[in-house]
C-alpha cells in the first residue's frame, strides 16, 4: 500500500475511533446509567461469543439473503416499470399519486395485511422488504429516465440508426446509472426495513436477534445486531460504488 | 442562411433533417420527398450532442456500426483514424468526452456526421457558442474538410462575416414566417483564406446583407411589439 492509501485509510478509520472512544466517554461521563450501555469491548466480546456459540453467522446469512431477494425482485420488477412510466408520459400523469400513495405507506404499517394475506413465513418477509425495494426503485427509475434528453436519439437518428439500435445504443446506456442509483437507494431502504420484516415470527436473521434480544433486555445482542446490519450495509454500499464508478467512468461526477 | 433570430430557421433546418413536417409544401432530396430522419442528411446540432458514455474514437464509430450504413468490421478503424487525424483528436481516441473542451467537441460532433459519408450536412449556428480564436480555427477547418471531401452543407449563421466568409451562396430570410428575401452568390473562389476579409468586394457585400439583416430585425421587433398598447 503506497503513502496516500495509508493516509486515505487513516482518514476512514479516525471517525470509527472517535465513535468508540465518544461510546467510552458517554459511559464513563456518569450521565447515564452504566448498565444500559455496555462497553465497546463488551459488546466485542458478546460478538465472538455469538459468532462461536449461537451461530451468528446464520442470522447474518438469513438476513443478507432476504435483502438481496427483496431488493432483487423488487429492482427486477421496478426497472421496467419506472422505465415505462418516465418514457411515456401519460403513463406517469396516470400512475405517478397511486405510486406516491404506495410509497408514503411505511411497510411495517402493512405488517397485519402481509401476515392475513400471506402467512408467516419466507414469503411474507419477502413481500415486505419487495414492497420497500420496489417502491423506491421505481421513483428513481422513472425520475432519471423521464429527464434523458431526446437530443441523444435524434443525433442517433440523423447517423441513420433504427428504432431496435436507438433502444441499444443509446436508451440502455443512458438507463444505466439510473438502474444503479435505484439499485443503491432500494438497498439502503430494504436493511432499513429488515428489522421490520423479521417482526413476522422470524427464528433467525439479524432482525429476530434484536427482536428476541429486546425481549429478555439483552442490550450488548442488540448492540452487536445494530453494528452487524449498519456493516454489511455499508460493505454492499461500497462494494455497489466500486461497481458504479467502473461502469460510469464517462460521467462527470463518477463516485470513486 | 441567415435572417433574425426567431424566424424560422432551426424549424427549416428541422425539416430538411426530417424531424418536423412542413404543414405545405414539400422537402425534396434528390427529387425525392424526406420522410425522416437519415444518414444522407447529417445534422450538426447546436449542443454538439457527443454521446458522452462513449470514447472519442466510439463516438465516431457510432454511425459505422449501424445496419444502415454498411460499413464491413475491417473498414471502420481506418476511417476512425482518418477523422481522429483531421480534426486534430489523435490524441483524444480513447478519451470520454467529459475531458474535451468545447472546441474538440465540435470536431467530434462534426467527425462522428463525416464518418457515415453523408451527401448533405445541415450545421445549425455550429460555432455560435465559441470563442472568437475558436471560431476562426473550426471556420478555417471546415473549408479544409469541405475542400477535401467535396460535400454540400447548409449552415445557419448570425454572423455576417462568417457567412461571406465560408459560403458560396447566401440566403437571406425575412422576419417571420422567413421567406427567402434574397439569394447572393459570393464572388470568392476556394480554397479561400483570411485574406478575402481585406478585400473591398468583401466589405461591399458585407454591408449590404448588413442591411437587409437589419431591415429584417426591425421588421421583426415590429412584429412583437404589443398591439394593445393605446389602451
Ligand atoms: N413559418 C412559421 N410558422 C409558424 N411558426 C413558426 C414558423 N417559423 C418558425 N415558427 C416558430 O417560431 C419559433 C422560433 O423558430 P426557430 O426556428 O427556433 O427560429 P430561429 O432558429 O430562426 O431562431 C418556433 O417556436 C417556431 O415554431
Ligand atoms: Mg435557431
Amino acid at each position: 500500500m503506497n503513502g496516500a492509501g495509508l493516509r486515505r485509510l487513516g482518514l476512514g478509520l479516525l471517525p470509527w475511533i472517535g465513535a468508540i472512544l465518544l461510546w467510552y466517554a458517554v459511559r464513563w461521563s456518569g450521565f447515564v446509567n452504566v448498565s444500559l450501555i455496555p462497553a465497546p469491548h463488551q459488546v466485542a466480546a458478546k460478538s465472538f461469543e455469538l459468532l462461536t456459540k449461537e451461530g451468528l453467522l446464520i442470522d447474518i446469512f438469513a438476513s443478507t439473503r432476504r435483502v438481496f431477494l427483496g431488493v432483487a425482485l423488487g429492482i427486477l420488477v421496478a426497472v421496467p416499470a419506472g422505465f415505462l412510466l418516465g418514457w411515456y408520459r401519460p403513463a406517469r400523469t396516470f400512475a405517478d399519486p397511486m405510486i406516491n400513495f404506495f410509497r408514503a405507506l411505511p411497510p411495517i404499517a402493512l405488517i397485519p395485511l402481509v401476515i392475513v394475506y400471506f402467512g408467516v413465513d419466507e414469503t411474507a418477509k419477502l413481500v415486505i422488504l419487495f414492497y420497500a425495494s420496489f417502491f423506491s426503485g421505481v421513483i428513481v427509475m422513472y425520475e432519471g429516465v423521464s429527464q434523458i434528453t431526446p437530443l441523444y436519439i435524434r443525433v442517433a437518428q440523423t447517423l441513420g440508426a433504427n428504432q431496435a439500435e436507438i433502444f441499444r445504443k443509446v436508451i440502455i446506456p443512458l438507463t444505466v446509472p439510473h438502474i444503479l442509483t435505484a439499485l443503491r437507494v432500494a438497498l439502503g431502504v430494504a436493511w432499513a426495513t429488515l428489522v421490520a420484516s423479521e417482526l413476522i415470527a422470524a427464528q433467525r436473521g439479524l432482525g429476530a436477534m434484536i427482536q428476541n434480544a429486546s425481549t429478555y433486555f439483552l442490550l450488548d445482542v442488540i448492540y452487536v445486531g445494530i453494528i452487524c446490519i449498519g456493516l454489511i450495509a455499508l460493505i454492499m454500499d461500497l462494494i455497489l460504488r466500486k461497481i458504479t464508478a467502473r461502469l460510469l467512468a464517462w460521467q462527470d461526477r463518477a463516485i470513486a | 442562411m441567415i435572417g433574425p433570430s426567431g424566424c424560422g430557421k432551426t424549424t427549416m433546418m428541422n425539416m430538411l433533417a426530417g424531424f418536423q413536417k412542413p404543414t405545405t409544401g414539400k422537402v425534396l432530396f434528390d427529387g425525392r420527398p424526406v420522410a425522416g430522419p437519415g444518414p444522407e442528411r447529417g445534422v450538426i446540432f447546436q449542443e454538439y450532442g457527443v454521446f458522452p458514455w462513449l470514447t472519442v474514437k466510439q463516438n465516431i464509430a457510432f454511425g459505422l456500426t449501424l445496419n444502415a450504413n454498411h460499413v464491413p468490421t475491417a473498414e471502420r478503424d481506418a476511417i476512425c483514424d482518418h477523422y481522429l487525424g483531421l480534426m486534430g483528436l489523435s490524441d483524444f481516441a480513447n478519451s470520454y468526452p467529459k475531458h474535451l473542451s468545447g472546441g474538440m467537441r465540435q470536431r467530434l460532433a462534426i467527425a462522428r456526421a463525416y464518418a457515415v459519408k453523408p451527401q448533405f450536412l445541415l450545421m445549425d449556428e455550429p460555432f455560435g457558442a465559441l470563442d472568437a480564436q475558436t471560431r476562426s480555427n473550426m471556420q478555417n477547418l471546415l473549408l479544409k474538410v469541405l475542400e477535401t471531401e467535396g460535400k454540400t452543407v447548409m449552415l445557419i449563421t448570425h454572423s455576417v462575416e462568417e457567412a461571406i466568409y465560408l459560403a458560396s451562396r447566401i440566403v437571406v430570410v425575412t422576419a417571420r414566417p422567413a421567406r427567402i428575401k434574397e439569394i447572393i452568390d459570393v464572388p470568392f473562389a476556394y480554397p479561400r483564406d483570411e485574406s478575402i476579409q481585406e478585400r473591398p468586394e468583401f466589405a461591399e457585400l458585407r454591408s449590404h446583407i448588413r442591411q437587409l439583416v437589419m431591415d429584417e430585425y426591425r421588421a421583426q421587433q415590429a412584429q412583437m411589439r404589443p398591439v394593445s398598447f393605446s389602451e
